[in-house]
């Protein structure tokens, strides 16, 4: 190819010039000769100690994500609780020697209100002390039932009917205990929806397993009452 | 037999001098073009190969790749002479000027090819050892392969590449 000759001679000619140039140069050989002589060559860089040291640092980050993976992580979030959890007393109220505990305050289909709770103290007793309905406020009260428990409480399922147009959730009925010394303690329920097996619950929670309460017993009434 | 590059590195790094003074002999030339295609003078750029040099044997350990000394000592040189140009240029700005000497005479700047050099001075590295062996040292490509540890289909592939980047000079000289 007469062209790539062409270059290849120019090529030639300016590296001919350069090394006419560079031979009128003094080697720089000498100089860096003897300046060598004068220092010595550094030790290399410690990159397998580095090496070693980050794959090290490897390792046991590996281990550790891999040991904290087999690891059984305890629960974060609590264990079902057991139904009666569910119906522990949320309130309750103590005046004096007088005790009142609310396990359960639960709509009805009907609108009313069913209430479980205890109540303690000496000759308390629960307000009515006979199933007929008596006036309190804007709510008529009445207990289905009334069971006498052995560790002295009383366990009592009462029912509040409502006057028309009262809103339970803003206008809270109340329950009543009287005193041997005939002094009246009252507490305000707040209803909320609950299921049938919540009530059951509420009545063997508020039983405390003193089987003094016959939840069957107490469903059939609240049945046969709110009817 | 020629030695290669890496194996004089490596005896260099067992602390053979002698070795070093091959690896100088080898390079010296391609190094003085690229610092001169940087640098104003001849003076200059031996003055910056000579200090590349001094830096590349004591940091000889730190070269990974042994059979690629060439292109990483034209680098340091590369290097060296951007920092002798850097240091000329702050130099010549804190000069004061104390009048003429009658008796001192100037050195004489001996007139370079800049065409060439400032050509080489702008191949990647790999090209100018391999061009630099070929047209200035007249190696052929077999003995330029076995200095640097390349195939002869690199080092012809490299010439080549050099070549194509040449030829827009060639063609304005032409």
């Amino acid at each position: 190819m007469p062209q790539r000759n062409r270059e290849m001679v120019r090529i030639d000619n300016a590296f001919e010039q350069a090394r006419r140039e560079l031979a009128e140069i003094a080697s720089v050989r000498p100089g860096v000769e003897r300046r060598v002589a004068q220092v010595s060559v550094r030790p290399p860089p410690r990159v397998f100690a580095w090496s070693l040291m980050a794959g090290a640092a490897v390792v046991a980050s590996i281990a550790v994500t891999v040991w904290q993976a087999r690891t059984p992580v305890p629960p974060t979030r609590p264990s079902p609780a057991h139904p009666l959890a569910q119906t522990i007393p949320y309130r309750s109220l103590e005046i004096g020697n007088t005790e009142l505990v609310e396990y359960l305050a639960a709509y009805t289909d009907r609108g009313d209100i069913v209430v479980i709770w205890t109540c303690r103290g000496d000759g308390v007793r629960a307000m009515p002390e006979d199933t007929m309905e008596i006036p309190a406020g804007k709510y008529r009260l009445s207990n289905l039932d009334a069971v006498k428990l052995a560790d002295g409480r009383t366990l009592v399922c009462s029912l509040v009917i409502p006057e028309t147009g009262v809103q339970p959730a803003l206008e809270p009925p109340s329950i009543f205990a009287r005193s041997g010394d005939h002094n009246i303690t009252a507490m305000s329920v707040w209803p909320r929806a609950a299921s049938a097996a919540e009530l059951a619950d509420a009545i063997r929670s508020a039983d405390g397993g003193q089987a003094g309460a016959d939840v069957a017993d107490i469903a059939r009434q609240i049945q046969k009452r709110v009817r | 037999m020629v030695d290669s590059d890496e194996d004089l590195v490596w005896r260099v790094r067992r602390g053979e001098r002698n070795a070093f003074s091959l690896l100088v002999e080898r390079y010296e030339q391609p190094a003085l073009l690229v610092a001169r295609g940087i640098l104003p003078s001849w003076h200059d750029a031996a003055d910056a190969v000579q200090d590349a040099f001094v830096t590349a044997y004591v940091q000889i350990n730190r070269l990974w790749s042994p059979h690629k000394f060439g292109a990483w000592f034209l680098r340091s040189v590369r290097r060296q002479a951007l920092w002798h140009r850097r240091r000329r240029v702050v130099r010549e700005r804190h000069m004061v000027s104390a009048g003429t000497d009658a008796a001192y005479e100037a050195p004489k700047e001996i007139v370079a090819p800049v065409d060439v050099v400032s050509i080489i001075a702008r191949l990647p590295e790999q090209e100018c050892v391999v061009v630099t062996m070929r047209h200035l040292q007249e190696m052929s490509v077999m003995e330029i392969a076995r200095v640097t540890g390349r195939p002869v289909g690199t080092v012809t592939k490299q010439l080549s590449r050099a070549y194509a980047r040449m030829r827009p000079w060639l063609e304005s000289e032409g």
